[in-house]
């Protein structure tokens, strides 16, 4: 189990070693007559004060109950799982949100999401905290992928921005899936945690729910989520559609968003770019940009007649919501050349970092790793030779998985052009 | 690893307090079709 929780320092991000590490866990419903109750055995000692359960945690161990028995138990779900109508897709998420009580009528647009690496430095945790507290004292709420690094930080400066302006319903909100909650478990500070069934439905409920995004530095995750957004903001129904974009970092981050920069201009083009503002070591500006930005979509909403909390107005295009199950076969097939819309090209590439995170950290995924070897992607050289630098950069900069006792082995293998 | 461990029993905070049966059924179901595996790979979040 992730010790992240705890603040006791991650141990480790992988979902194999988090299952052997804990084979003897176990978790039991007891059926009450008024109600049910959960029995734990060989749960971390940590998890408890005095012997009871750490609050957070309770909260989220029935927050996960809740939302896997509604996605899997739910009749009208089970067609809508395996359906590939773009209607069905959003709604799943809208009703798995409603039912989770994340959509609020009557609030105002402050939702601000906040993605970025659960590997960073230290000094890029604490500016990551420093942009939530200003994002805080703006009365603006945070969302993240509820794990730790720059998905914590936020939360944790927005919490005290929060106490300092009296702000009592601050949110803190935690979107996860299956696949990643082991390796990425959530932080105790997320007050509103929703488990979506899968990556693609996690990213929607992001954009759906969110009002603005903030990126810190991060690795193959995060650059998931840039081409994803980046791919839907690109599709000429969003032209209009206010959606505020800030990518931040410290002054030694300047470069990274510099190659993230190089690498979106040369696969998708300077409009691509245009969607997005790079931000260096200025956390003030950073929240100010959200907090203007609240205002345009507030405004955008008001005119459309849209809701302020769930974003249907947003375009999706089918390829960016339909589950992409990465193995050999699939990732060495992936259409990676110039030869289609930009946004398909974006959402090929959401695809590849996809397959890496999943070999990287998701148990499915390593497992495929080990049993045949690395992923091959392979296309146009011009779109993936710029890959094959960012990844290692990435590695360099241990951005991968977390700095563990063994070194990051590639779970990805880029190969010259398609056979 | 070998951080100490407890056993507990928790009751509900927040969220779903009931279950119908065939609920029950299906998280105690450790076959590939019911929820047990899914449901314990997502608690181990501590």
């Amino acid at each position: 189990m992730c010790l992240a929780v705890l603040n006791t320092g991650v141990v480790t991000d992988d979902c194999q070693d988090l299952m052997e590490a804990h084979a003897d866990f176990d978790i039991r419903l007891i059926p009450q007559p008024r109600g049910l109750k959960l029995e734990l055995v060989n749960a971390p000692a940590h998890a408890f004060v005095d012997d009871e359960m750490l609050r957070a945690i309770r909260e989220h161990l029935f927050s996960v109950l809740r939302d896997i028995v509604y996605t899997h138990s739910t009749p009208q779900f089970a067609k809508a799982l395996k359906s590939n109508g773009p209607d069905d897709l959003t709604n799943m998420v809208f009703h798995i949100l409603r039912n989770a009580r994340v959509l609020q009528p009557g609030r105002q647009p402050d939702l601000i999401v906040c993605w970025g690496g659960h590997s960073i430095s230290h000094d890029e945790y604490q500016y990551s905290k420093e942009v939530g507290h200003q994002l805080g004292l703006r009365e603006l709420s945070i969302c993240t992928g509820c794990g730790p690094g720059a998905m914590k930080g936020p939360m944790k400066g927005a919490t005290i921005g929060h106490a300092k302006q009296r702000v009592k319903n601050g949110r803190y909100i935690g979107i996860t899936e299956p696949g990643i909650i082991g390796a990425e478990a959530p932080n105790p500070i997320v007050n509103e945690l929703v488990i979506l069934p899968d990556i693609e439905k996690r990213l929607e409920a992001f954009v759906r729910c969110g009002h603005g995004v903030i990126v810190f530095p991060g690795g193959v995750g995060t650059a998931e989520e840039i081409l994803y957004l980046l791919g839907i903001l690109l599709h000429p129904d969003n032209v209009d559609l206010p959606f505020p974009v800030v990518f931040t970092g410290r002054p030694e981050n300047a470069e990274y968003f510099e190659m993230i920069d190089k690498f979106i201009r040369n696969a998708l083009g300077d409009e691509a770019a245009s969607k997005y503002e790079i931000i260096i070591d200025d956390p003030v500006r950073v929240a100010q940009a959200m907090k203007k930005g609240m205002q345009e979509v507030e405004t955008f909403r008001r005119a459309m007649q849209d809701a302020y909390y769930f974003n249907w107005m947003l375009k999706i295009d089918p390829v960016f919501q339909l589950p992409f199950e990465p193995d050999h076969e699939n990732m060495l097939a992936l259409e990676l050349h110039r030869d289609q819309p930009v946004h398909l090209i974006a959402a090929n590439l959401r695809k590849a970092f996809s397959g890496i995170v999943a070999g990287n950290v998701k148990e499915g995924g390593i497992r495929k790793v080990q049993e045949k070897g690395p992923f091959e992607i392979a296309g146009d050289p011009t779109l993936i030779k710029p890959l094959e630098a960012m990844l290692e950069q990435f590695v360099a900069q241990n951005r991968m998985k977390l700095p563990g006792t063994s070194a990051y082995r590639p779970s990805y293998r880029i190969i010259s052009t398609a056979a | 690893m070998t951080a100490p461990t407890i056993n507990a029993l928790v009751s509900p905070e927040g969220s779903l307090e009931i279950l119908s049966n065939h609920e029950v059924n299906l998280l105690k179901d450790r076959s590939e079709g019911g929820l047990y595996r899914l449901f314990r790979q997502c608690a181990l979040l501590f």
